[in-house]
């Protein structure tokens, strides 16, 4: 299923994105952004942008981390079954790269 | 299987090639190894399954990346037979998303100027494809995991 992304309500989007980042762990996450584009086939896609904490980024917790928030996001917004779009996850811990526009 | 186990090693070699300040250059292509490092494993495991063993590495060329990402994310975002014990459609999922995730990235991390790494997101995506090789290990043999491995190759149809 593929929605084009002018069809995607971003306002709804945004809502469930909202909801599914509270229920993230604070001392892991910081912040959640996306945004919408095309991947490299072109399919639309939600490319998000997600700020851990120092703590959340350490090298022996990092896998864990990455991989049970990415997994948290996917099952609670169900990006393509729900919204058409492929997801693509993005981690760092440095705020100014999070804030570039461009990082994701 | 020890391509796959190499190159992933390679990922993990780039990745702390300079401790301190690593270079665009080696971050880029720690992510770029760790997706062939998974693209490697499971065409590996897919063409073990024909019986010419002389003729293997030949079905190995078939394979296609975008067959491939078709095929994951259907594995991805399939829904599976309640026979199908959930840890394995899970860890079957986990693998197809790093699939389908780190072949993106890679193509960021070969093609994109404008995409700036940093050691974490990098690290990530590396990490990502060592936990992809641990549960694909763990999965390999189920039957859903053999039938991803059919449709990576072919236009898969259920039925």
């Amino acid at each position: 299923m593929q929605v084009p992304i002018g069809l995607v309500n971003q306002t709804q989007l945004k809502d469930a994105v909202d909801a599914a980042a509270k229920t993230l762990q604070a001392r892991e996450v910081r912040h959640v952004r996306f945004t919408l584009g095309s991947d490299a086939s072109g399919e639309p896609s939600i490319f998000f942008g997600i700020l851990l904490t120092p703590e959340a980024s350490q090298d022996l917790r990092l896998a864990d981390v990455t991989g049970r928030v990415a997994g948290l996001l996917f099952d609670q917004l169900q990006p393509y079954n729900r919204w058409g779009l492929q997801p693509y996850f993005n981690f760092t811990s440095s705020p100014a790269h999070f804030r570039n526009p461009s990082w994701i | 299987m020890a391509f796959a186990e190499d190159l992933l090693k390679q990922a993990f070699l780039l990745l702390n090639k300079e401790p301190r300040t690593p270079t665009q250059a080696s971050l880029r292509r720690s992510v770029s190894t760790a997706y062939y490092a998974l693209f490697r494993l499971l065409i590996q495991d897919a063409s073990a399954n024909w019986s010419r063993a002389d003729t293997r590495d030949f079905l190995a060329r078939a394979f296609d990346h975008s067959a491939m990402k078709n095929a994951s994310t259907r594995a991805e975002n399939a829904t599976y037979d309640p026979a199908v014990p959930q840890p394995v459609a899970s860890k079957l999922r986990s693998v197809a998303r790093a699939f389908r995730e780190l072949q993106f990235q890679r193509h960021l991390a070969d093609y994109s100027n404008a995409t700036k790494w940093d050691r974490v997101m990098a690290s990530a995506k590396v990490k990502q494809a060592d936990t992809a090789f641990t549960e694909w290990k763990s999965i390999r043999k189920e039957f859903v995991a053999q039938r991803y491995l059919v449709s990576l190759l072919s236009h898969y149809k259920d039925g």
